[in-house]
């Protein structure tokens, strides 16, 4: 049922996938895309400021197309970003981080001023031209305001920062949005190259197909995915041997009442 | 910790009802630290063994499987709440909910919607956990007399014991009475509906309670509750104020330990603090109650086993967690097979150990087994 | 053992003292039995011995009373737990715990005995009341004999000196009263404790009573040996009564004492029979098959009865044995597993709970429950209102009842007697053709009982079919035409009172015990027989 359900978006992915313009190490020019600054400040480190250029279908989307690399939270559904670029490292990335330390999404309009996204960053869709932030803390925005626009002669440079999967600016990112599959892996281990996924006829768009709302919207180069069939780690022999230990303590407490219906019968 | 090897089965008496307490939090408290479906089924199972091999045959021994149906409940409502209202874009989708577009300032809530494999999981997980704590309650309180456990509260809190177990008597005996009063008015044929007839069946209800509390403190006060022992006043206000903060302070830090998410300071250290503050006013407050105990329960081998065990199962679980989360926090995202690790594991199945620790209770028909021998002799 | 000296208990609502300068020296190993009409002050007595009165109470008591040497003024009722045990009217509303066991323990528990203390003497006091079987079963599950005994143990395990019973019997059926009081005379032949029980119900404590105390209402009390105080105008059981029409010296106590005097009363009487009570009219109330289960119990198994316009039919039977809910069921309120009902062609179950209570009136065991408004006028006029008839209609059939109750008063306040004739107006009020009661001689005077009796044959006469569920065998010898018997649900003896109350140890009324084999049961109808005024 579950695999069905895969495949079936997986196809609806793959026909979705699009190109989209690589990221630039500055403020976007004008509406050439989406301006992001992450502000890892309290982390003890800078804050770059990209653009993700085009018109990214979401939050997320933006912060990848800008370069970023964000991890979601492993247990929480509705992509909850817990790391970028594997920061903070302390945060085990399982529920939501606590209130006090956690990655707060803000938008600004390019010299303006920051306000809250009370939305997540998977449902929030920036449009090109502002301004998105992200700051660690208590929920303090980014630290610096947000840069006016830059003049378009800035130079176009490729984006290469993080650990983990960038989109290589000359090659074509298959963005497809849907499953979050391969972000928590992205820290653990190499992420697999963009290509191969866009190829796989495994990788899905579980968005384009759940809302009806979203298919009208330009596809998301959000998340890159590479969707697995749903036994991921081969033969569960854990769950095998759990529901043998559950089988097994069942039976003898149903072994155990009827010894002593039969005590209470005689 | 290993048995004596000279080890013969007890004979059979009810254990001390704390034993059974700690046993159950120390599980909850297990339980609690993770959200690992099949550690947590496991633990279930563990639980739900030990009360089938040593619950007595009182009333509330049976109240277990209620408890086991009540995290059913639980765990059925979270996934429906959470695919009602929790949509999610990414993951396996299972099927769609017509899904329903809210106003801008909503925007952040999903109804209906795609239902996704790992969201239902995520709920399943989570309510998996809950409905472990409410079996872990269910557990020690089908396994100790719940009015014996009472009893063995220490002396300085034997007025807030005789409160609670004077409650328990009328709480029946006041819903008996409402059933009468109602099954009465019938009788009258009154037509009275809504606020009339509920004055017309809280009126005789409340002066029943009234009249009955009435009686029931003349004799107490007949038979000898509450008498002095020339203990001051302030001395009294003393120990009430050293128990209460102790108590508020031990509800905070099983609180802080039971949820991972809370600050530092709110776990053991306020525990500890708890813990001394209500031992000091225990201890100020036994002092000056003078009043014994019929059959107290007895604090043997078998409790300290019973009790230990609890403790050792959450004390591994804290130190696993705190090792290792992502043991005891599969991933969803990407979703992946649980794995079954085996230090948690065995801590678990310490568990079950009390099984056979714990000796078999006094059972009516073990009671009644002497006397038709003799009859039969 | 009790000494109370000029005593005077005042109650802060009212400017009358309820006792007034009583002087009173009680001795060890005493029983002495108080009695008194409802209201006269009875309870009060018992209540200073231990301080409830004033210490619970409220009001102000001058004088003094010495318990064992200790003054009451200086030793609340707690202080004297290890001296006097009280047990109340209702023993399930002063229990504690919930099981015997923890019951026996509790006092022990609260005087700071060591554990091997307790634990001999529950074991001695499960013995002592023949409570070993049950140790450790549920209180609420008790019969009412067993609860009456339990709380009696339960007292009894702090070896108090004094034992102070209040009604000890009044609720209970006749074995169980038996029991309870054979386990009280043991307690003051073996252990010398000195007992003051006020009861209502002399026939069944007389002859146990080595002093009577005697209250006439108007705050003081007399003192004095029984037969003395019965040679007087006190309230006396039929046996006394008995006695003083055939004018026998000493007045007999006991069913014994009477017979022994009553061969030239038997011989005068034979050949005569007592007067018959109007045949019975063409039939009320017609069930068939009427079952009643609550779950696996069945509370009534499968009764056939028809209850005949112009009779009052006194129900009996062992606590428990399904009268209560027989009635219930033919009142239609209640439920029913099975089998018809039928009243003028109609099914009182089917239908309006109006319909129903137009057909049949029953007064339920605990006949406040029907009361909720602050004054008598106010529940008068309501009833009016929901029976839909004339104002004062209510109001008239009380005033026949029983006259003289203040209009004004809170339901609360009335005695027992009064507040069963406001709930018997309420339920009359909408005619039924079949009246029923549930055991409405609970806690009413000798005199209330004779109104009460009174009452129903006016109602048979009316051409009411009447229904009560009664343990006292005195009222039902005066009041009722014909008794049923039920046991375990099923009816076990059905006749007219004569038949069956002659014929069974147990419910056989005092008089007819003492003219045995003649078929008497009431003084009153030995007098008429005499002609001699009773």
């Amino acid at each position: 049922m579950m695999l069905r359900a895969a495949v079936v978006t997986a196809l609806a992915g793959a026909a979705l996938a699009v190109p989209a313009a690589p990221a630039t190490a500055a403020a976007c020019s004008q509406d050439s895309g989406v301006t992001v600054i992450v502000d890892f400040a309290s982390l003890g480190g800078g804050q770059p400021t990209r653009c993700a250029p085009g018109d990214p279908s979401n939050g997320i989307a933006a912060l990848r197309g800008a370069g970023f690399t964000p991890t979601r939270a492993a247990q929480e559904p509705g992509y909850f970003v817990c790391r970028i670029n594997g920061k903070p490292a302390n945060d085990p990335c399982q529920r939501t981080s606590p209130a006090d330390a956690y990655w707060s999404y803000w938008h600004a309009r390019p010299g303006g001023s920051w306000t809250y996204g009370n939305i997540g960053g998977s449902d929030y869709d920036p449009a090109p031209g502002t301004v998105d932030g992200w700051a660690f803390g208590a929920g303090k925005p980014p630290s610096t305001p947000p840069p006016r626009a830059s003049t378009p002669s800035a130079g176009r440079s490729p984006s290469t920062v993080g650990p983990a999967a960038s989109p290589s600016p000359t090659r074509k990112v298959p963005t497809v949005a849907g499953t979050g599959q391969a972000t928590a892996r992205t820290s653990a281990a190499p992420a697999p190259s963009p290509t191969a996924a866009a190829a796989s006829p495994d990788s899905t768009a579980a968005a384009a197909t759940a809302r009806p709302a979203a298919t009208a919207a330009p596809p998301r180069s959000d998340i890159v995915t590479r969707s697995k069939p749903l036994r991921p780690n081969g033969i569960p022999l854990g769950a095998i041997a759990a529901v043998v230990l559950v089988l097994l303590l069942v039976s003898a407490a149903v072994a155990q009442v009827a010894r002593r219906r039969r005590e209470d019968g005689t | 910790m290993a048995p004596d090897m000279s080890w013969t089965e007890p004979l059979p008496r009810a254990l001390h009802p704390m034993a059974w307490w700690l046993w159950a939090l120390g599980l909850a408290t297990a339980a609690s630290r993770t959200t690992n479906p099949l550690l947590i089924a496991v633990l279930v199972a563990v639980v739900g063994y030990v009360v089938v091999c040593r619950r007595g045959d009182a009333p509330w021994a049976r109240a277990f499987s209620a408890y086991l149906i009540l995290g059913l409940l639980v765990i059925a409502l979270r996934v429906v709440f959470n695919a009602l209202i929790g949509a999610s874009d990414d993951g396996h989708q299972l099927f769609a909910l017509p899904s329903v577009a809210l106003p801008g300032w909503a925007k952040g809530i999903d109804l209906g919607g795609a239902v996704t494999a790992e969201q239902v999981l995520a709920a399943v997980y989570e309510g998996l956990r809950l409905a472990a704590l409410i079996c872990c309650v269910g557990a020690a309180n089908a396994l100790a007399n719940p009015k014996r456990a009472l009893r063995s509260l220490p002396p300085a809190l034997y007025e807030i014991g005789s409160a609670v177990v004077v409650a328990l008597t009328l709480a029946p005996q006041l819903v008996e009475s409402v059933l009468r009063v109602r099954r009465a008015r019938r009788l009258r044929a009154a037509p009275g509906k809504g606020l009339r007839n509920l004055r017309a069946i809280a009126m005789p209800v409340l002066e029943d309670a009234l009249s009955r509390s009435l009686q029931l403190a003349a004799a107490m006060d007949s038979r000898g509750y509450g008498r002095s022992n020339g203990a001051p006043q302030g001395l009294r206000r003393t120990t009430s104020a050293f128990v209460l903060t102790g108590l508020l302070a031990l509800c905070l830090g099983l609180y802080g330990l039971l949820d991972g998410t809370a600050p530092p300071l709110v776990g053991l250290p306020a525990l500890t603090a708890g813990l001394v503050l209500s031992g000091a006013g225990l201890a100020i407050g036994g002092r000056r109650v003078r009043r014994s105990t019929y059959r107290p329960d007895p604090w043997r081998r078998a409790e300290w086993a019973v009790g230990g065990c609890g403790v050792v199962c959450a004390g591994v679980m804290l130190v696993a967690g705190s090792y290792d989360p992502l043991l005891l926090h599969p991933s969803l995202y990407p979703l992946v097979w649980p794995d079954l690790p085996l230090l948690p594991l065995m801590a678990i199945l310490v568990g079950v150990l009390p099984a056979w620790l714990a000796p078999r209770p006094v059972r009516a028909a073990a009671r009644r087994a002497p006397q038709l021998q003799a009859a039969a002799a | 053992m009790i000494r109370l000296e000029h005593v005077s208990v005042t109650y802060p609502d009212s400017v009358v003292p309820v006792l007034r300068d009583v002087d009173l020296r009680l001795p060890e190993g005493e029983l002495c039995l108080v009695l008194g009409r409802t209201g006269a002050g009875k309870s009060t007595l018992l209540g200073t011995v231990n301080g409830l009165v004033p210490h619970f109470t409220g009001g102000l008591l001058s004088g003094r009373v010495l318990v064992d040497g200790r003054d009451t003024r200086t030793h609340p009722p707690r202080e004297l737990a290890d001296v006097v045990g009280v047990v109340g009217q209702d023993p399930l509303a002063g229990f504690v715990t919930d099981t015997v066991e923890e019951e026996l323990a509790y006092a022990m528990e609260q005087l700071a005995l060591p554990a091997d203390v307790m634990r001999k003497r529950v074991e001695e006091a499960l013995d002592l009341l023949g409570l070993a079987e049950l140790r450790s079963r549920p209180l609420r599950d008790l019969s009412g004999g067993e609860q009456q005994r339990a709380a009696i143990g339960a007292v009894l395990t702090c070896h108090p000196r004094v034992l102070v019973l209040d009604e000890p019997t009044s609720a209970l059926d006749p074995t169980a009263a038996e029991e309870v009081l054979a386990a009280v005379t043991r307690l003051v032949h073996d252990l010398g404790v000195t007992v003051l029980m006020a009861e209502h119900r002399l026939e069944r404590v007389l002859q146990y009573a080595d002093r009577v105390l005697y209250l006439p209402g108007d705050g003081t009390v007399r003192s004095g040996l029984p037969a003395a105080m019965m040679a007087h105008d006190v309230p006396a059981p039929p046996v006394v009564e008995l006695g003083r029409l055939a004018g026998w010296d000493p007045v007999p106590l006991s069913v014994r004492d009477a017979r022994r005097q009553a061969g030239p009363l038997r011989e005068r009487l034979r050949g005569r029979r007592p007067a018959a009570f109007a045949s019975a009219g063409p039939v009320a109330l017609r069930a068939r098959d009427v079952v009643v289960r609550y779950g696996d119990v069945i509370a009534v198994r499968q009764v056939d009865l028809d209850l005949a316009a112009g009779q009052v039919c006194a129900l009996m039977g062992r606590n428990g044995a399904g009268k209560s809910s027989l009635l219930w069921a033919l009142q239609g309120s209640g439920r029913r597993a099975g089998g018809t009902v039928e009243v003028d062609g109609q099914d009182p179950a089917v239908g309006s709970s109006a319909q129903a209570r137009a057909l049949v009136g029953l007064v339920p065991q605990s006949a406040a429950d029907l009361l909720y408004l602050e004054t008598v006028d106010a529940e008068l006029v309501q009833a009016d209102t929901e029976s839909r008839r004339p104002e004062g209609t209510t109001a008239a059939l009380l005033e026949q009842l029983l006259p003289g109750i203040d209009r004004d008063t809170h339901p609360r306040d009335l005695s027992e007697g009064q507040r069963l004739a406001l709930v018997l107006a309420v339920q009359l009020v909408s005619s039924p053709r079949v009246v029923l009661l549930d055991e409405p001689t609970r806690g009413l005077d000798y005199r209330a009982k004779a109104r009460l009796a009174a009452v129903l044959r006016r109602l048979a006469t009316e051409g009411k079919a009447v229904v009560v569920s009664t343990h006292d065998v005195e009222f039902v010898a005066t009041a009722a035409d014909r008794v049923v018997v039920l046991a375990e649900g099923e009816v076990v003896a059905d006749g007219s009172t004569a038949d069956v109350v002659l014929s069974s140890p147990t419910f056989a009324p005092q008089v007819a015990k003492v003219l045995n084999p003649l078929p008497w049961l009431t003084v009153g109808d030995v007098a008429t027989a005499l002609d001699v005024p009773a």
